[in-house]
């Protein structure tokens, strides 16, 4: 965009942001070809439904707030700000679908283990429930909970980290003077 | 424009629109305290009330709208403070509005507050470089509406003196610009 676009940009988005209803065909027309551009750059490995879904976002907010923009600033800025972000949450959202449609397919695609696999894997499973029926109750309970996935109730989420990182500390400790290794 | 370009293009205006009322309607929040503290001292507080809710609607309406008059928004509140706070001021130094003597106290003060409303209104607009006559009669209708939440005190002559003061203040400043 050249600086007369740029000018041409700021000018009507000052009126539309003043109330001049006039503006809002031109910018529009100026903004959706430029949101479209920029989605599909900054969302390369998404699909056209995705960047165009992030475009539309982005271009419904920027008139949704064009009443509160402030012409000392510029423009262009201004509206590429509103499309990062919309760009921003729709990578985030579209992580967090292929996140929640993988989990069940590794699930399922795990492969077999062999019967040595199996036998070191329970080796080592039974080590670590040694290692850790050695420490003291309070750290046992830390870390069963933790691989459970949940704090104990009652307890503060900060407290628990703080805790589990004492108990992994001392795990670590109790593993290295078991078996001699990390 | 293809037709999903036309729906976009609706969607966007009414986006707009929306967000427009919504920015009027924070500015408007303004409104509610003076409306709430003329309610509290008025001797007739649905008159005060009346007053109120005409001036949450015209500032709801022109901010809304913008241009001009959605840019005296702003200004006007602002002018019609001084004949908002001046007879309360007068009234809680001891003077009972109500009664005949205080009169001769809280009269004066509304055309004071008026007149201060007025210059304060003649001096914003003429930092405008243009919309001065919608600017002069927005502002003029919100600082009225706000100042007579203050000079309903005194009732219809407090409101009337408030209005005069406006008027002689706002006026030389409209006709010179009228001529130039």
């Amino acid at each position: 965009m050249d600086a007369a676009q740029r000018a041409q940009l700021q000018d009507l988005l000052t009126r539309l942001a003043d109330g001049d209803r006039t503006a809002f065909p031109a910018l529009f027309e100026r903004v959706w070809p430029l949101l479209r551009r920029f989605a599909e750059r900054a969302l390369p490995g998404a699909g056209a439904g995705e960047a165009e879904d992030a475009a539309q976002q982005a271009l419904l907010k920027v008139f949704a707030r064009a009443a509160t923009f402030d012409p000392q600033k510029p423009a262009l800025s201004w509206i590429l700000a509103l499309a990062v972000w919309e760009c921003r949450t729709v990578r985030r959202r579209a992580l967090r679908r292929r996140e929640q449609a993988d989990a069940p397919l590794e699930h399922l695609a795990a492969p077999e283990k062999s019967p040595e696999q199996a036998l070191v894997e329970r080796d080592l499973e039974a080590a670590l429930a040694e290692a850790v029926g050695g420490l003291r109750p309070s750290d046992a309970e830390t870390i069963r909970a933790a691989l459970a996935g949940c704090a104990p109730a009652g307890v503060a989420a900060a407290t628990f980290r703080k805790r589990l990182e004492r108990a992994l500390g001392r795990l670590r400790t109790a593993w290295r003077a078991r078996h001699d290794a990390e | 424009m293809t037709p999903s370009e036309r729906t976009l293009m609706a969607a966007a205006r009414r986006a707009y629109e929306w967000g427009r009322l919504r920015a009027a309607l924070r500015a408007a929040w303004l409104v509610v305290p003076m409306v709430a503290i003329s309610v509290a001292w008025a001797r007739h507080p649905v008159a005060s009330l009346a007053a109120g809710v005409a001036l949450l609607g015209l500032v709801v309406v022109l901010g809304w709208r913008g241009g001009a008059a959605g840019r005296a928004v702003g200004p006007g509140l602002v002018a019609g403070l001084a004949p908002l706070t001046l007879p309360l001021a007068v009234r809680t130094t001891g003077h009972l509005c109500s009664s005949t003597l205080c009169m001769q106290l809280c009269l004066p003060a509304c055309v004071v507050g008026g007149l201060i409303s007025g210059a304060l209104l003649a001096r914003a607009a003429a930092r405008l470089e243009r919309g001065r006559p919608g600017f002069m009669v927005a502002a003029g209708a919100i600082a009225a509406l706000a100042g007579s939440l203050g000079c309903a005190l005194l009732g219809l002559s407090g409101v009337a003196g408030m209005a005069a003061g406006l008027m002689v203040a706002s006026t030389p400043a409209w006709l010179l610009w009228r001529t130039r």
